[in-house]
């Protein structure tokens, strides 16, 4: 069973996602609500997938995907937002995360398609 | 062949046919006392008379006197011919002709000078005297044996003798003497009526001729009438009356052809007589004391004038007769004269001839004199001065001219080389050029040059023009003011074309220092701004010839003192002269630290308020020309305008950068709180929805109810928040419900208690409701983020056709309206309706926001 964080600043949207991925048999094993505690979390919980949103109130999801990657045994990375992949445009595929899905089609099948 | 010619052919012959014929038979008579003397006499009494008609009918075609003095010589040779017949027939008819050519004379005296009788009177006298001279032997001679009493000398016998009767005889005499003396009295009382009754001019004609012809008259009769009394007194008579006949003719001669003799005088006289005397010497010439000049004025229509100026009409009038005056057919003058003047043509013509040179002359003098005078008054009128100068440069007039431009100073000297001049020598050698370049050429050439000192900056123009072979004119202008007005005109195009180029303000100011100081030819500008307390200026801009001491740009002093600071209390332009009195001791100071002589300033206002003043300055010794500071004014209120345009550029541009920065500001928060509100809520309902959807597919629990209650409430949020998104965009309220409703929403959301006062009863235009919402939402926002208030009053009211909104708020102040774009984009929205927006926000004391917006 794989280990989540979700990283988002709405708290409708952390528990709506809680609610999918266990829902899925994932496990959730921490939220954040903003760039740095997503970090923080993300060296003590050690999940397996961080499912991270792009636009956080201090610094955006690119930052935090790079800061965990140069962490030793990263986890995977699924960046998400309520914008289209196009608003982001090459910076999803240099950010080192696994891809990247729009919240409005957020599912596990999605999910598990970028994770295997 | 002439008449003249003619005249001279025919009578000639037969005039000295006739002499001849007279001469042998008096010369040959045998009872004649010295048939010889007698002879002579006769031919030349006839001869004289014949020739002296000859050559007046030649000299006057017109006139009868010569074919009179003709007859008079031709019937004195028949009759004094016949007498020295010793035959009694012809003696006798010689004899009754006797008389005749006494009828001639008596015709030629009445007619004299014209030739023509002039009254019935005269023409009676004549006829009867022809009829008395014809008739007066055939009376006599039939009753007089010897008429002459010459019967003893052996004269011939009397051929018509009818009847040797004493009685008759006697009788037939006394008659004729009777008749002869009372008929010589008559034509006496009428030449001497015709003498009273002349005028000057035909007395002079007259004089000699009657006076001859009376006298011979007088021996005629004193001849008949001594016939009966004594022979020896008619005998010396007759020869007296002989030798006085010989001159006679040449007496009405010399009277009929007198204005030839004046001739040769009349020229030289008029032509050395003042205009004024012609008049007078044309009568004198003329005889005439009443004869009149007068003078021909060709424009606009030909008309005469007399001496005194006053309008004649030359016309002849009874008694008086005009000869014209004139010179190749063109009319000079007019002269009115005696009509009796009309018997002495050559006389009239040659006088009208020498009047008419003079006049012409004197025109010619007045048309010289007055183009003279005119050209003098022209020149004379020029604010220009005129030099002559030769090729080699000697000065050989010069013209000075009068008035207030005629300032260019005069260094050359007449009689002098212009190359002596205290000129710079290569300017000398500069226009020198020129004018030699305008003889060469022939064509008007043109040169400038500067003349004045720093600080007064002046300019002069030549026009060179070729004035003979080997000298030119040249007329030299003062043209300081249309080159001060050039400079100017370009210096200020200079200027506009920088400040439409948006050149850096302080680049701008830069060139406006420069410019003005080339305009005014000073050592140093500055351009120095107030500061907003009033006490304090910055030097904005600045220029200064090599060397000069100047303020520099950036520098920042107080204006204590100072030409900026009278220029700023006083709103005008100021002058100051070092050494001036109740100079300030500051800029006394400042004028000798930067060896400053004359200053002058004039203030830059910006909408009507000081916001500078430009400082131009000069060194030692140097000193600015007079109005100098009132041209450095003038020029001001161009920077001013230029200046004006450049700040209400900035201030469009700042204005639409906030609008821009505004609406920009707007978007992203719109942007944001779909994102951060609306959007998420959806996406979550959307993955709730999918999320009951799979559990359905499954098997229903009570947590697809529960996911659908979490779901539905998301969707009310959701919904809720487009409603204040939407009312954020546009206060639907305000448009559908007014003014007071929308307030009242806003109050009722405000996070501190919100009185509002003085709502309106009309609705009042949109924009205006609009406005006033918005500077109640802008400041309610403001009061909830900064003013840490606990209430807040709106107050709504009318000024003055102006709708007024008022916020006040209990707070800590020290709102600032530069900072934040709500208050500014506040300013923008009323300002775009011509209102007003004023903030005041003390520290401590409240926050007052007031906008007043034009309504109807």
């Amino acid at each position: 069973m794989q280990s989540f964080l979700v990283v988002d600043d709405h708290p409708s949207f952390r528990k709506t996602a809680r609610v999918l991925l266990e829902s899925e048999g994932f496990q959730v094993v921490g939220e954040a609500a903003d760039g740095a505690s997503a970090i923080e979390a993300a060296k003590t919980l050690r999940p397996d997938v961080v499912l991270l949103d792009i636009i956080l109130p201090d610094i955006d999801g690119f930052e935090v995907a790079a800061r965990l990657i140069t962490n030793g045994n990263p986890p995977a990375i699924v960046l998400t937002s309520s914008h289209d992949a196009r608003d982001f445009g090459r910076l999803i595929h240099e950010s080192g995360a696994r891809g990247f899905i729009s919240k409005a089609e957020l599912s596990a099948s999605r999910l598990r398609a970028l994770l295997e | 062949m002439s008449r003249q010619a003619r005249l001279w052919l025919l009578v000639g012959p037969a005039a000295v046919v006739v002499g001849v014929a007279s001469f042998v038979l008096i010369g040959t008579s045998d009872h004649l006392q010295a048939p010889g003397l007698q002879a002579l006499v006769a031919a030349l009494t006839g001869g004289s008379f014949v020739a002296a008609g000859l050559v007046a009918r030649t000299r006057r075609p017109e006139n009868r006197t010569g074919l009179l003095l003709i007859a008079v010589g031709f019937t004195w040779f028949a009759s004094a011919g016949l007498m020295g017949s010793d035959e009694s027939l012809p003696w006798t008819i010689g004899l009754a002709l006797s008389a005749i050519p006494a009828g001639f004379l008596i015709h030629l005296l009445l007619a004299y000078p014209s030739g023509r009788l002039q009254s019935t009177r005269e023409r009676v006298l004549v006829v009867f005297g022809y009829v008395l001279v014809a008739e007066a032997h055939f009376l006599l001679l039939p009753f007089d044996p010897d008429p002459l009493s010459c019967a003893d000398t052996g004269c011939p016998t009397n051929a018509f003798l009818v009847s040797d009767n004493e009685a008759w005889r006697t009788a037939a005499n006394a008659v004729v003497q009777v008749v002869a003396v009372a008929y010589l009295v008559a034509v006496a009382a009428t030449l001497v009526g015709r003498w009273k009754h002349s005028s000057p001019a035909a007395r002079r004609a007259l004089a000699p001729v009657l006076l001859a012809g009376a006298s011979t008259l007088l021996l005629f009769a004193v001849s008949v009438g001594t016939r009966s009394f004594a022979e020896t007194v008619s005998s010396v008579t007759d020869w007296a009356a002989s030798v006085v006949v010989i001159g006679v003719p040449f007496l009405f001669l010399t009277g009929l052809l007198k204005g030839r003799l004046a001739r040769a005088d009349i020229s030289r006289v008029v032509a050395e007589e003042p205009v004024g005397g012609v008049q007078e010497r044309i009568r004198e010439l003329l005889h005439d004391p009443t004869a009149e000049l007068l003078y021909a004025r060709l424009e606009p229509t030909l008309t005469y004038i007399d001496c005194d100026g006053r309008p004649r009409e030359p016309v002849a009038v009874p008694g008086r007769a005009v000869t014209l005056i004139e010179r190749k057919g063109r009319p000079l003058g007019a002269i009115v004269h005696d009509e009796a003047l009309c018997d002495e043509p050559e006389l009239r013509e040659q006088v009208a001839a020498a009047v008419g040179l003079e006049i012409e002359h004197d025109r010619n003098l007045y048309a010289l004199q007055a183009s003279e005078h005119r050209s003098r008054a022209l020149l004379e009128a020029l604010p220009d001065k005129i030099f002559r100068i030769t090729e080699g440069g000697i000065v050989l007039d010069i013209q000075e001219s009068v008035g207030p431009r005629s300032s260019v100073p005069t260094t050359a000297e007449v009689g002098k080389s212009v190359y002596d001049a205290p000129t710079p020598r290569p300017l000398i050698e500069r226009l020198m050029a020129t004018g030699r370049r305008a003889l060469h050429t022939g064509d008007l050439q043109t040169a400038e040059w500067d003349w004045g000192d720093e600080g007064d900056l002046r300019w002069a123009e030549g026009r060179f023009i070729p004035s003979g072979e080997d000298e030119f004119l040249v007329v030299v202008r003062d043209i300081s003011e249309r080159k001060r007005q050039e400079l100017e005109r370009a210096a200020l195009h200079r200027v506009a074309l920088a400040v439409a180029s948006e050149a850096p303000t302080e680049q701008i100011f830069n060139l406006v220092a420069e410019e003005m100081a080339r305009v005014l030819g000073a050592h140093t500008t500055n351009l120095v701004r107030y500061d907003p307390d009033g006490e304090t200026a910055v030097v904005v801009g600045g220029w200064r010839t090599p060397g000069a001491l100047a303020i520099p740009v950036g520098d920042r002093r107080s204006m204590q003192g100072t030409a900026s600071h009278a220029v700023a209390r006083t709103g005008r332009p100021v002058r100051r002269e070092r050494g001036d009195v109740g100079l300030s001791p500051e800029l006394g100071e400042l004028m000798r630290d930067l060896d400053i002589n004359s200053l002058v300033a004039a203030p830059i206002k910006l909408a009507s308020r000081p916001w500078g003043a430009v400082v131009a300055t000069l060194t030692s010794p140097h000193s600015f020309a007079r109005r100098a500071e009132e041209r450095l004014g003038a020029f001001t209120r161009l920077i001013s305008l230029a200046l004006a345009n450049e700040e209400a550029r900035a201030q469009l541009a700042a204005s639409r950068a906030r609008l821009v920065t505004a609406g920009d500001e707007e978007r992203r928060r719109l942007e944001r709180n779909l994102h951060d509100g609306a959007q998420q809520r959806l996406v979550s309902v959307s993955v709730s929805l999918r999320l009951a959807q799979a559990w359905l597919e499954k098997d229903g629990s009570s947590d697809v109810l529960e996911l659908l209650s979490e779901a539905n409430d998301e969707l009310g949020f959701a919904l809720e928040e487009l409603r204040e998104l939407a009312r954020g965009i546009h206060p639907a309220a305000l448009t559908e419900r007014g003014l007071g409703p929308a307030l009242a929403s806003l109050a009722n959301r405000a996070s501190v208690p919100v009185e509002v006062e003085g709502l309106p009863p009309e609705r009042l235009p949109d924009q205006v409701e609009a406005a006033a919402y918005y500077v109640v939402s802008e400041a309610l926002a403001n009061v909830a983020k900064h003013a840490d208030a606990s209430s807040v009053t709106v107050r709504l009211g009318r000024d003055n056709a102006h709708a007024v909104v008022e916020v006040v708020d209990d707070g800590v102040g020290g709102a600032n309206p530069g900072r934040g774009s709500g208050l500014h984009g506040l300013a923008d929205r009323i300002e775009s309706l011509d209102g007003y927006l004023h903030v005041e926000s003390p520290l401590g004391k409240g926050t007052t926001i007031r906008a007043e917006i034009p309504c109807g």
